[in-house]
Parts: structure tokens; sequence; C-alpha cells
């Protein structure tokens, strides 16, 4: 599956972040976030 | 975020000390509704970037990201919309 592209709505996401605490879409509304992924933990970027 | 556990991504945090949250995609959901993992049965996701503006669309979509310049890239672009 591609990229989004712009103007695309952002599906909404539900993860737990690296504290156990749960991280979702709601929590960021009405502001900017950056979703950056990396393809596994401790490689650069 | 990628696939990794959340003691996976502590870890890295950790010894970075990363300032942002590491989220865990573990069902991988998250990460092929964006378009950042080929499919469910990917084993990890590309290394691409969304930014999400405040009106819940996709404001800038990076599908080619180089770790070390691409904070200054998205801070550039945050200026300019």
């Amino acid at each position: 599956m591609p990229l989004l592209e712009v103007g695309e709505k952002a599906p909404s996401f539900s993860m737990t972040n690296h504290d156990g605490a749960n991280v979702s879409s709601g929590d960021f509304a009405g502001k900017y976030v950056l979703l950056w992924w990396y393809p596994r933990a401790d490689t650069p970027g | 975020m990628s696939f990794d556990s959340p003691d996976a991504n502590k870890a890295f945090r950790d010894k970075f000390d990363f300032p942002y949250d590491l989220l865990s995609d573990t069902e991988k959901s998250a990460s092929v509704a964006y378009g950042a993992a080929a499919g469910m049965d990917a084993e990890k996701p590309t290394r691409v970037s969304v930014l999400i503006g405040p009106d819940g669309t996709i404001a800038k979509a990076y599908a080619s990201v180089k770790p070390a310049e691409h904070p200054d890239q998205v801070l550039a672009d945050l200026k300019s919309l």
C-alpha cells in the first residue's frame, strides 16, 4: 500500500508507547503531529 | 513508530534520550493504513513519515526520509504551512 498523500484524511490510531501508556490520534486534535516510522528499534533514524 | 515491543522501544529511547513517544504498532494496522508497511505480512515498516495537520488530514508526506536531515526538513515545512 502506498504512503498516504497530502490532503487525505489521517486514519485514527491507538497504540502503546514506550512506557506502556496508550497514545491515540485524538490526543493530537487541532495540533500538528509527525508520525515517523523506523524499521526496528535501535537502527539509525 | 515501529513493530517493536514497548520494552524494545523504551530501551531505544533511553539509549538516545529521545524527547518524544515511541509507539508500538505490533498489530501493524496503523502502519498499513498509512502506507508505511507493504501489508500485514510485512516484517518491518519502511522509513517514511507523515505530518498530520490540525484538521486531521495529511499536511505533508515524506516517502523518502534521511534521518539526519529529517527534523530540519519538517521544521522548515512547518514554518511554511
